[in-house]
């Protein structure tokens, strides 16, 4: 548990790294693969994977910064939670 | 003109009068079938597992019924196919995937029942994308029958294929992120996306909860909205499911009047595809046919690429952790199919979950544009089908193979597939000898709106004449 635990404020310090209040959503975001340490995952993998899943990792990071950056009003969200589909019904 | 002739590529409606009548036995045609697949799928490997005693065994008791006056509806003795990740009893259903090759249900999925149900004959389990993904399965790549060096495009890869091939006459496809559209339009068939809620998922695998849903891919907006009704309704098995049965009693056959928001930026890539002149075309007949069209830009504040990946690596990654977590990446027909997931692990469930705050505002948006237009109109696909490539299942970061080239945004699909919109994609012409594709979409349980302008396209135009003729 303190390896994923480790694992997700890697990519969480990924995400937040950069300074989101001068990004715009939208606008891509530089993450430097080494920047990714993938060491603390328990899943053994091969060089060549954990490549791979460090480039996931690095899209992935850029998504939530963009998500990051969407500004949210906690006052005037519409019905959330597990009912996103409720909206439409 | 021999049963073949009449039949490989025939529309449900047509097909099942000649059942009805009993012009044509259910036998003979799944018969015939058969030795279509055992002639063709080898060009096109859109089957995983063939299933002859049971087609038969349905035909027979198809023939039977009719015979004795017992006619169960337009799919009675009609052949058709399911995409591997619906669940067949006794059938093996493997995801796609070699590690499930073995897989056997102990039970059929709800909408295998229900077309069971309502007669139609089962031919067998056609292709999916390893994990409803891609276009890679367990026994290699689904070709297109227009050219067989083409994609089918993915997930729903082995129903593009089989139904535009000729050897079954309707399929169930899935889509999460643009497995019924991609093949549709690759393969020149009418697929639907209904609303999420509107088709029972139980027995079907599931790869991203909150996004799969299951729809048909047909040859006609009319064999649609058939098989859309014997499929749709409320499922104690799947709680997602809503009370919402589609029912058809056929079409008005007029759209005069309705009123289409035109996504202007979806068109564009279409000048540098060279099918500029197909999309205008089509926007002047939709005009003479009497719709109103405005262009509308939807609102570029909203994240709706990054709400979907989010969405979808978080969801697999919870309905796959096993397997990610015992390292079988490599025994993956794509190797790289579960990259996406392992990183999906690591994403704090406060990013999840601000993905799905957004995605409600999202959803509240489209509630805005549909107050305004009856539907939106925007190309499916502005290229045709791609050259078959290695790919590695998609993973992030990596460039990939597939054929589709780079566009901007794709704002619309990502805003139909997390807004549970209903949307339709039909023919609209062809580039170098494949299908190009338009799409109507509606909004939630708006299937009735998007397909009867689907209808009303088919019937004013003359491209779903042509079928593909690989075997040539």
């Amino acid at each position: 548990m303190t390896s994923r635990r480790t694992f997700a404020r890697t990519i969480a310090g990924a995400a937040a790294a950069a300074p989101l209040a001068t990004q715009q959503p939208g606008k891509p975001l530089s993450i430097d693969d080494s920047d990714l340490d993938l060491k603390m995952i328990d899943i053994p993998m091969s060089e060549d994977r954990q490549r791979q899943v460090k480039a996931s990792l690095a899209a992935i990071a850029k998504d939530i910064h963009t998500l990051r950056a969407f500004e949210l009003r906690r006052d005037s969200e519409p019905a959330t939670s597990l009912g996103v589909f409720d909206a439409t019904r | 003109m021999n049963l073949e002739e009449k039949y490989a590529f025939s529309t449900i409606r047509a097909m099942s009068a000649d059942i009805k009548a009993k012009r044509v036995s259910p036998v003979d045609l799944v018969e015939m079938f058969l030795q279509r697949i055992e002639r063709y799928d080898s060009q096109l490997n859109a089957f995983i597992t063939v299933a002859p005693e049971l087609a038969r065994a349905q035909a027979k008791q198809a023939e039977t019924e009719i015979r004795a006056g017992h006619y169960r509806g337009p799919l009675h003795g009609v052949p058709w196919g399911v995409k591997d990740i619906y669940d067949t009893k006794g059938i093996r259903t493997t995801w796609g995937s070699p590690i499930y090759k073995d897989r056997v249900p102990d039970r059929d999925s709800t909408v295998v029942a229900r077309l069971t149900s309502a007669g139609a004959v089962l031919m067998g389990k056609l292709a999916t994308g390893e994990f409803a993904g891609g276009a890679i399965h367990l026994q290699g790549q689904v070709h297109n029958p227009w050219k067989l060096d083409r994609t089918s495009s993915g997930s729903s890869c082995g129903p593009g294929a089989a139904t535009a091939g000729g050897l079954v006459t309707f399929s169930m496809g899935t889509e999460t992120s643009g497995s019924i559209m991609g093949p549709s339009g690759s393969c020149g068939l009418t697929g639907l996306v209904p609303t999420y809620g509107r088709v029972s998922r139980y027995g079907v695998m599931s790869l991203s909860w909150s996004l799969d849903k299951c729809g048909p891919l047909c040859r006609t907006a009319d064999d649609v909205a058939l098989v859309l009704s014997a499929v749709a309704g409320p499922d104690e098995n799947d709680p997602t499911c809503r009370k919402a049965p589609f029912t058809f009693s056929g079409f008005k056959g007029n759209v005069k009047g309705m009123k289409l928001g035109v996504v202007r930026n979806e068109f564009y890539p279409a000048e540098r595809a060279g099918t500029k002149d197909l999309f205008d075309a089509a926007l002047t007949k939709l005009t003479e046919l009497g719709v109103h069209m405005e262009d509308v830009e939807l609102d570029p504040q909203y994240p709706y690429q990054e709400i979907l990946n989010l969405t979808d690596y978080c969801e697999a990654s919870s309905a796959f952790e096993d397997i990610i977590r015992a390292n079988r990446f490599d025994e993956c027909a794509q190797k790289g199919r579960m990259n996406n997931w392992a990183a999906g692990l690591a994403v704090p469930a406060a990013d999840y979950f601000r993905a799905q705050r957004i995605r409600a505002m999202v959803v509240q948006y489209t509630k805005t544009l549909f107050a305004k237009y009856d539907a939106l109109v925007a190309p499916n696909n502005t290229a045709p089908a791609g050259p078959i490539q290695n790919d590695n299942g998609g993973t992030r970061g990596v460039r990939v193979g597939g054929g589709t080239p780079e566009g901007p945004p794709r704002h619309l699909a990502n805003m139909c597939n997390i807004s549970a919109l209903s949307y339709v994609s039909t023919r609209c012409g062809f580039k170098d000898d494949l299908p190009i594709g338009i799409k109507f979409v509606g909004p939630s349980f708006g299937e009735m709106k998007v397909l009867e302008l689907a209808h009303a396209w088919e019937k004013a135009t003359t491209w779903n004449a042509r079928n593909a003729q690989y075997a040539a």
